[in-house]
């Protein structure tokens, strides 16, 4: 079972630069009310606005899903492991990366071993065709991963 | 300007806590479902090439609106607003929030450590919006009750 809540975040800075924030319980949002929480969402803004002095740095309309509170059983998932992933903005050509921990190893390519293996049909190319359709670069184009590499803390 | 983002907290075999995270499309209600589609999409592909166990998604729409701080010296995130506020269908207190940098003007002259409810100024227009938009126990509206001007011990 899974729970699901609506989250409204608003990040400011006082007059010596400080940031602070605040997070708002608000309803979840669905295609069908999200037009309205826009509105209702602006209107709170807007009376934030007229009663704090500080500058409004950037908000947050999020919806957080809790998916589980249990550990895994697999005694190789480790944080202390991740998969860096490469990427570029496939217009701006800007390189970008994420990491993903916890990886399972078996997916490490045999042949270069550091890294994990893309292009033989198997569940790391079906990541990368899932990542490539939904995430976007910070300017909002498409991107390209480039190669998937095992690391982890520093030796 | 504005950017979808999507994150995921992951959880390893000794309980640690990880995080993974990008960019996304912006949602609107348009897009609504084919994102949903390809967010859950890719939850199912990544949980194929991962050992640790999803514990939370997070997604939605970041705007950036600045990155000035404020102009006003008397804005200083040292004071705050607190709000407290309860369930309006059980009655249960609410977690109160905290709003930085409060304009100390809006202080009731009557009840100086308080803002001003009930004079028909920004305060209640605030109430006003707060109530219609901030939930509690995921569907209950809410009431508040008071707005105390706090700050750091002394």
């Amino acid at each position: 079972m899974s729970t699901l809540e609506g989250q409204y975040t608003v990040d400011w800075k006082d007059y010596d630069g400080e940031p602070t924030s605040t997070t708002f319980p608000v309803a979840a949002l669905t295609a069908a009310n999200f037009d309205a929480q826009e509105v209702l969402r602006a209107a709170l803004q807007s009376a934030l606005d007229a009663i704090l002095l500080g500058q409004i740095q950037q908000y947050e309309q999020a919806n957080l899903i809790v998916d589980s509170v249990s550990a895994p059983d697999d005694p190789l998932a480790q944080r202390e492991l991740a998969i860096r992933v490469n990427y570029v903005d496939g217009t701006a050509l800007k390189p970008h990366r994420t990491e993903i921990p916890c990886p399972d190893l078996t997916n490490l390519d045999s042949n270069a071993r550091a890294y994990f293996a893309i292009g033989d049909g198997d569940v790391i190319d079906a990541w990368v065709t899932k990542f490539e359709a939904y995430a976007l670069s910070e300017d909002g184009n498409a991107v390209e991963v480039q190669n998937m590499i095992l690391k982890g803390r520093n030796l | 300007m504005s950017i979808g983002f999507y994150s995921v907290d992951v959880k390893d075999y000794d309980g640690e806590a990880a995080n993974h995270r990008f960019y996304t499309t912006v949602l609107t209600a348009a897009n609504w479902a084919a994102q949903a589609t390809a967010r859950g999409d890719y939850n199912v592909a990544l949980s194929a090439i991962i050992l640790g166990t999803v514990q939370r998604q997070r997604y939605g729409i970041r705007t950036k609106v600045s990155r000035a701080a404020a102009s006003d010296a008397l804005a200083q995130r040292e004071l705050k607003m607190l709000v407290q506020y309860h369930d309006d269908s059980t009655g249960e207190v609410m977690k109160p929030l905290l709003l930085p940098c409060p304009d100390l003007t809006n202080l009731d002259p009557a009840d100086r450590s308080h803002f001003n409810i009930g004079d028909g100024d920004v305060i209640d227009a605030f109430v006003t919006a707060f109530e219609a938009y901030i939930i509690a126990n995921y569907s209950h509206a809410v009431v508040i009750d008071e707005l105390t001007l706090v700050g750091r011990r002394l």
